[in-house]
């Protein structure tokens, strides 16, 4: 049954009662119409300024002839771009600005999302219809099942061609543009003073009910519980798991919950939220074990693209060190370029990184249910 | 005997071959009656294509390749448990309504009329709040480490100031307490109507013969009111049973799931599963569709009281039973909603959610912040865009669907009551199914997932049924006597309908209207699996915000939707409307 006809019902009762009460029907007939326009009016105002939803009436989509400068003209032409992405919103937002303090005129529409991005993404390639023109996701696996959708860019983007060889997720097609790491202990400082050092210290007793973790197995998630497996043992899972863990859907709100003080401490996050966080006074700390799991986004541009030149514009300036200074500086993320400042140094850590190729679809479903079994949900 | 019938039999026979030769040809009667019929049969088709589309596409798929999705349905492990959740919490959620709602409506019951004026309304106020910005209140309440009131709670000596708690919203029993006072207001409205259908008579036979006043109600007025009781339990236990809003937004932290949470999890893997979503829908769509013949009847019952006058005298005679009575609901509505929206209140001004109730810091960066966000600016015009689009659309639909069911008796026999039907069945399809439905219909050739036309699509077949109760309630209210004179001055039914009966509904439809606008602002089960990255609508952007972002906005975004629901509300007053159309 539907809930909608209750809310019916309680607003006809609402509207009957206040109506015999408060407004006592015969006096100020004449001002009923007059507040009725005004009602009208003020609710059509706020619907023209919140304005029509971003729907570009897509110019056709082909990359300009001839050098570089053709195709920034033709960006300018184009105006804007969209491009989808999981990662955390303080992380885009410094790239975006550099972006536009060189290139003005063009707008960037970021959309962030977490494991709805895939369907959607999918949705919109299989109708050919606008929405995103680049993607910056974490999700390995869509990316590998997705590589005949995108544009190969080594050569067409001038700050690729000296791109570090180690630093493709998929040959051609998709430079890694900052490595993130999330195998992290976040904890907040008034629960636990002393904080944490490495794994095994997530099993103490006082952390017990204290722990969030992730829920929702994608490929990320999956990796990372491989990573804690074949790191500390099979039995720190169950182990974990009798600690009584909180779980959310995404590692921000998990970061949030944490400063909160709803949970003590999160066994994964990641950085920019931190740094966001105890920039605003969080009381929270954090740190990165010597063995820790990362998780690399990477970024393409999609053949169905709208605005094939803005995009190439925003995304060669992603892998520019300007670009990378924003999206990994301020100890947000880790750099494939080198000497890149204020970027998370990962000397002596062993990272794991997330690999689709030993990490396929069966195997995160083979860990959904693994995780469904260890941890009951 | 049989000679002279037959003789009388003869006669008609041939004044019949005289007529016979008089009549048109079967010809020009079958084209006639087609011309007479098409429009209505039309009407049918369009409305059948509109209410069949979220439910028939996915359920066929449930049942392609061999029924392998009910193997894959048998075979998940946790779909046993989640059953078993599902029907405590709906369980759990019956008694609390049941017990707070025959409360509230005893309560009221003994009142004094003059209370009764003022307060008439509220133990409903609760589901007037949109239940994305109400479920945020009351976490914001009763979160066990951050929640207000669990902080003062704390501050009570014979309870633990150490642990957090004591109430925690995210169990079982938080998705509970909030179901419960949810439908709470609708088991009162049902009570609360039969109370005063029972009348005084018995009541004060019983007085008369030396009863007392609780033995009164334990004798007399409660077992007399069996039948409502358990009309409204029934109704309670089955929108339990559909919840969704509460175990999304509470659930997620403790995992507890519930049916229609983890049908909605599964939207969010990848790739997408709906062989599996529309098997585990498949039995609350054939429940929906055999309960709209029983909901008709509850319908009926339920909306006789909306707009009675107060004649019997009710009143306890006691005053401490009468300000007794009173109080407790002024306390009801306090904690069922002026307590949240309070905190979320507190919330929008705070630099950030924490359980200290300190006045410092104070200050409107959060509304700042949400309305500079493009997306959130941009959602508020998608909503109301697409909202008031759904309704003017849906008004004249459902006025033609009154019409033919109104005049059943000069249409061809089957169209009026298979409009009857349809029209109905969305009433019955619980919100979250119906848009897992237009999440497969519309991905597929349509290619209209995503796109604002989806919403409008959506919304529209949303308001059909309520839409047609409206006009028919106006209809009936308008009486046959001006339809008739017209039509005798000579006017054709086109002619009456738009210079007659439309002048004279006009209020009636503009208030309903506003109520109409009002329901789609609070819509979040089918918006939810309709949203887009680039069309978007508040309570959805509401939910991912909580989802993902910080609680100071969420509060901001709560408090907003709220304000144009009591907006929508002030313009049905303020429209005005006859009052036919409270006599529904």
């Amino acid at each position: 049954m539907n809930s909608t006809l209750l809310v019916e019902q309680a607003i006809w009762k609402t509207y009957v009662c206040i109506k015999e009460t408060i407004m006592l029907e015969n006096r100020n007939r004449k001002a009923r119409p007059l507040l009725a326009i005004a009602l009208a009016a003020s609710m059509l105002a706020a619907t023209a300024c919140a304005g029509p939803s971003a729907t570009n009436a897509g110019t056709a989509g082909k990359l300009a002839e001839g050098d570089w400068n053709a195709v920034v003209e033709a960006a300018k032409q184009e105006g804007s771009l969209t491009y989808y992405t999981n990662a955390a919103p303080e992380q885009n937002e410094p790239v975006i600005k550099a972006f536009n303090a060189q290139y003005p005129e063009i707008t960037v529409n970021m959309v962030r999302g977490a494991a709805e991005l895939d369907a959607k993404l999918d949705a919109e390639i299989a109708g050919n219809t606008d929405g995103a023109d680049l993607v910056l996701i974490t999700h390995r696996q869509w990316f590998e099942a997705n590589v005949p959708n995108f544009v190969p860019v080594k050569d067409t983007l001038p700050n690729l061609a000296n791109w570090p060889a180690d630093a493709w997720s998929i040959d051609q097609v998709s430079p890694t543009a900052s490595i993130s790491p999330n195998g992290i202990i976040a904890w907040n400082t008034k629960l636990f003073p002393n904080g944490f050092k490495n794994w095994n210290d997530l099993l103490a007793p006082e952390v017990k009910g204290k722990v969030g973790l992730r829920d929702t197995v994608n490929t990320d998630v999956a990796s990372y519980l491989q990573f804690q497996e074949d790191t500390n043992g099979p039995q720190f899972l169950p182990a974990l798991a009798k600690q009584e863990p909180r779980f959310y859907t995404s590692m921000v709100p998990m970061a949030q919950s944490m400063a909160a003080g709803e949970i003590g401490v999160a066994a994964m996050s990641t950085p920019p939220t931190l740094v966001e966080l105890k920039k605003q006074g969080a009381p929270i700390d954090w740190i990165i074990p010597n063995e820790t799991h990362s998780l690399p986004f990477t970024m393409a541009m999609l053949k169905k693209t709208k605005h094939p030149n803005a995009a190439s514009v925003y995304m060669n300036f992603v892998y520019s060190p300007e670009g990378q200074k924003a999206l990994n500086g301020q100890q947000y993320g880790v750099s494939p370029l080198p000497g890149i400042p204020d970027t998370i140094d990962m000397t002596g850590k062993k990272s794991t990184l997330l690999d689709p190729k030993t990490m396929t679809p069966e195997r995160t479903k083979e860990w959904a249910q693994k995780f469904r079994e260890i941890f009951g949900r | 005997m049989s000679t002279s019938e037959a003789t009388t039999v003869k006669a008609p026979e041939k004044n019949t071959k005289e007529v016979t030769s008089q009549r048109p040809s079967f010809g020009r009667t079958f084209g006639r009656r087609l011309l007479d019929r098409y429009p209505w049969v039309l009407l049918a088709a369009l409305l059948v294509a509109l209410v069949a589309l979220p439910i028939i596409p996915l359920q066929t798929r449930a049942f392609a390749d061999n029924f392998a999705s009910f193997g894959a349905m048998i075979e998940m492990t946790d779909l046993g448990p989640i059953l078993l959740r599902t029907l405590i919490l709906g369980i759990g959620s019956l008694v609390i309504a049941m017990v707070l709602g025959t409360l509230l409506a005893l309560s009221m019951h003994v009142m004094s009329a003059r209370a009764r004026r003022y307060l008439g309304f509220m133990p409903v106020l609760p589901m007037v709040i949109p239940s994305v910005a109400h479920v945020v209140g009351f976490v914001f309440l009763l979160s066990p480490e951050n929640g207000y009131l669990n902080a003062m709670l704390r501050a009570l000596p014979f309870i633990d100031g150490t642990q957090p708690g004591p109430i925690n919203v995210y169990t079982e029993f938080g998705v509970v307490l909030y179901t419960g006072i949810h439908l709470t207001a609708f088991v009162y409205m049902f009570v609360y109507n039969g109370l005063r259908n029972l009348g005084q008579g018995y009541n004060l036979a019983a007085k008369v013969s030396g009863a007392g006043a609780l033995r009164t109600l334990f004798t007399v007025t409660l077992p007399m009111l069996r039948p409502v009781l358990v009309y409204a339990g029934t109704v309670c236990f089955l929108l339990s049973l559909g919840q969704f809003t509460a175990p999304l937004l509470l659930g997620r932290r403790e995992g507890v799931t519930v049916l229609m949470t983890r049908m909605f999890d599964l939207t969010l893997e990848y790739p997408l599963n709906f062989g599996l979503i529309a098997a585990m829908g498949t039995p609350l769509v054939v429940m929906a569709v055999a309960l709209v013949v029983v909901q008709r009847r509850l319908i009926g019952n339920q909306d006789r009281f909306v707009g009675q006058v107060d004649m019997a005298d009710s009143r306890s005679q006691s005053p401490v039973v009468r300000t007794l009575a009173t109080a407790f609901v002024v306390a009801f509505t306090f904690f069922g909603a002026i307590l949240p929206l309070l905190a979320l209140l507190f919330v929008s001004l705070s630099p950030f959610w924490s359980s200290t109730l300190s006045l410092d810091n104070l200050s409107l960066t959060a509304f700042d912040t949400v309305f500079s966000n493009k997306k959130f600016v941009a959602s508020i015009g998608t909503s109301l865009t697409v909202s008031a689009l759904a309704v003017l659309l849906v008004i004249p639909l459902g006025l033609m669907i009154a019409l033919g069911i109104y005049n059943r008796d000069r249409l061809w026999r089957p169209i009026p009551p298979l409009l009857d039907f349809i029209a109905n069945i969305p009433l019955g399809v619980p919100a979250a199914l119906m848009g897992f439905g237009y999440l497969f219909a519309l991905a597929g050739p349509l290619h209209l997932s995503g796109t604002a036309t989806s919403f409008v699509l959506a919304y529209l077949t949303l308001m059909i049924p309520y839409s047609v109760r409206y006009s028919l309630a106006t209809l009936i209210s308008l009486g046959k006597q001006t339809v008739d004179a017209s039509r005798v001055s000579g006017a054709g039914p086109l002619r009456t309908l738009l210079q007659i009966t439309l002048p004279l509904a006009r209020g009636g439809i503009a208030s309903s209207a506003a109520i109409m606008f009002v329901l789609l602002i609070h819509e979040f089960g089918v918006s939810l699996l309709l949203r887009s990255a680039s069309v978007n609508v508040m309570s959805v952007v509401l939910f991912e915000q909580y989802d993902s972002g910080s609680y100071p906005q969420v509060a901001v975004m709560a408090l907003t939707m709220t304000a144009i629901t009591a907006a929508g509300l002030l313009a049905a007053l303020a429209i005005g409307g006859r009052r036919a159309l409270e006599r529904l």
